[in-house]
């Protein structure tokens, strides 16, 4: 895993704030942790929490404009474009802007997987297989961390893929 | 078979019966769709939107002698371009950035708009509450432009469109309710913040008529569509929709027979009122008819109206009232200005036998 704001060195500290249902993780390295002024503490202690709340705000900005300066390679259209129109520029801007995309259509429509028509040309089942193996651990890697609001979501999302699978295959 | 000059079909799904059609309009499935490898429409430019037009003609070709016609929008004329605006094809704009074209079958059972704000978007509308039907009408047009043009697709997200709110099955449903009852009783609030509270959106039938009181549409007409495309199949939309729909008209339908009991002096000075401008005016704007028919209607629920005028007349009405349908309509006589058209040709529709009242220069 890189760091979130510097997007090179490895990382050192995982933050995690959770306010009511939202909830945003922050992944940065030991150098970008320096430079926004995050102290370790006393006593062998690898952070002081006093710097940590006094500086929490500035590290979420310089993380945010890090991925507003995040572009489609395909059509060039930047992050902060994407979030301002809501229109995507071309397919792929699918792939480069995916969290933010299903973390938009999970909250509002709903989302927990594709359940509609499919064009002729797509191997539906053997998406739908590959998926509902790839769920499957990261839910075991999600109960195993006890990341419990993950877990209820992923399970969902597998029991509604084991439901299509099971109606598809017969 | 890019074809010239559009002739707008007298005949199509609004001069149809439908069920439900006293409180229901009409039904449209609008299915958005666009093509791999080529951007979305906010970041095309004028040659990729050329080759893309010009692989829909690839497609459109094999259509030829199905009864389709296929038009170029620009190369339309103004009044005929506002003609498909107002049966709900395109919208109302003067000019179009880019070409687009438009695909439409002669009865209008479906038609295809391209290069608009999505590559594709496929559209049908019926008479009454008929979601299955135009959905099929849908899927049918979009069987067979799957099997010619490769579709945007993830399997984790469905179709990928350039709006979000479509993305995923690219299907918006939209029904067009008449609520006379629920507005005179004052309920109409109470009953569109539930269909809001389903996860749809509402709003006035006749756009351009705002007004101060949001909850006050003109004509009592209101469309709800759902927001999002994703989160449900197809299917289930549809269940959706229907189950709105339905709530709604079995909500509307108490109104109106609660009011004609609670209120019935009241309502039939209205009713025989606009019965009496609508059989006597010689001049009419477009809004002040649709105040007027929308009563009738009303009066036709409760029998008193006393003519064999259908539900489906008088939805259809609502259409050809329109000011560039009365415009063609009335080519011919060319006489007339816009309003006394209008007013000639709501007499004949309604009053076709009142030779008697036919005024002193024969308009």
């Amino acid at each position: 895993m890189k760091c979130d704001i510097c997007g090179n060195s490895p990382v050192l500290i995982h933050i995690q704030q959770i306010t009511g249902k939202e909830e945003i993780n922050i992944h940065i390295c030991e150098k970008c942790a320096k430079e926004k002024g995050l102290n370790p503490g006393r006593k062998g202690f690898p952070l002081n929490i006093g710097s940590l709340i006094k500086n929490f705000e500035e590290i979420k900005r310089a993380v945010e404009e890090k991925d507003n300066r995040r572009v489609c390679p395909r059509c060039g259209q930047t992050f902060e474009e994407f979030k301002k129109s809501g229109s995507a520029g071309c397919e792929e801007c699918y792939d480069a802007f995916r969290k933010y995309i299903i973390s938009f259509l999970r909250k509002n429509a709903g989302w927990r997987g594709y359940d509609g028509k499919f064009p002729r040309k797509a191997n539906i089942l053997r998406y739908r297989v590959k998926n509902r193996d790839s769920l499957k651990s990261r839910l075991a890697r999600a109960v195993e961390r006890e990341r419990y609001e993950e877990a209820a979501f992923l399970r969902d999302r597998l029991r509604f893929v084991e439901k299509q699978i099971e109606r598809d295959g017969n | 078979m890019a074809t010239e000059g559009f002739k707008a079909a007298s005949e199509g799904w609004f001069s149809l019966e439908g069920p439900e059609d006293d409180v229901v309009v009409s039904s449209s499935i609008t299915l958005s769709r666009n093509v791999e490898g080529v951007p979305f429409s906010g970041r095309m430019g004028s040659r990729e939107s050329d080759s893309l037009l010009e692989s829909v003609y690839g497609a459109v070709k094999d259509l030829t002698g199905s009864g389709y016609s296929y038009y170029d929008i620009n190369s339309l004329k103004i009044a005929e371009r506002q003609i498909l605006a107002e049966r709900g094809y395109l919208k109302p704009v003067i000019a179009f950035e880019r070409p687009q074209t438009i695909l439409i079958k002669e009865d209008e059972e479906a038609a295809a708009v391209f290069n608009g704000a999505e590559h594709l978007s496929i559209k049908s509308i019926k008479s009454g509450l008929a979601f299955r039907d135009a959905y099929n009408c849908c899927n049918a047009l979009d069987n067979f432009f799957d099997e010619r043009l490769n579709f945007a697709f993830s399997p984790e997200i469905g179709y990928l469109t350039s709006d979000l709110t479509t993305a995923g099955t690219g299907m918006t449903g939209s029904v067009m309710l008449f609520l006379p009852g629920a507005r005179r009783l004052g309920k109409i609030e109470e009953m569109l913040t539930k269909i809001i509270r389903m996860g749809f959106q509402v709003r006035g039938f006749f756009e351009d008529s705002k007004s101060k009181d949001e909850s006050f549409s003109l004509g009592d007409g209101y469309i709800i569509n759902n927001q999002f495309s994703s989160g449900k199949s197809e299917e289930q939309f549809i269940e959706c929709l229907e189950e709105a729909a339905n709530n709604a008209v079995r909500f509307e339908r108490d109104c109106r027979d609660f009011l004609i009991r609670r209120e019935r002096l009241k309502i039939e000075d209205e009713i025989f009122r606009a019965k009496g401008i609508l059989q006597n005016n010689r001049t009419i704007t477009a809004a002040e008819a649709i105040q007027h028919l929308s009563a009738f209607k009303l009066g036709k629920y409760y029998n008193l109206t006393g003519n064999d005028i259908t539900y489906s007349t008088l939805n259809c009405l609502l259409l050809k009232i329109q000011k560039y349908h009365i415009k063609n309509s009335n080519r011919e006589s060319g006489l007339l200005d816009e309003d006394a058209a209008r007013a000639k040709y709501i007499r004949n529709i309604l009053f076709p036998k009142d030779y008697f009242f036919k005024g002193f220069f024969n308009v």
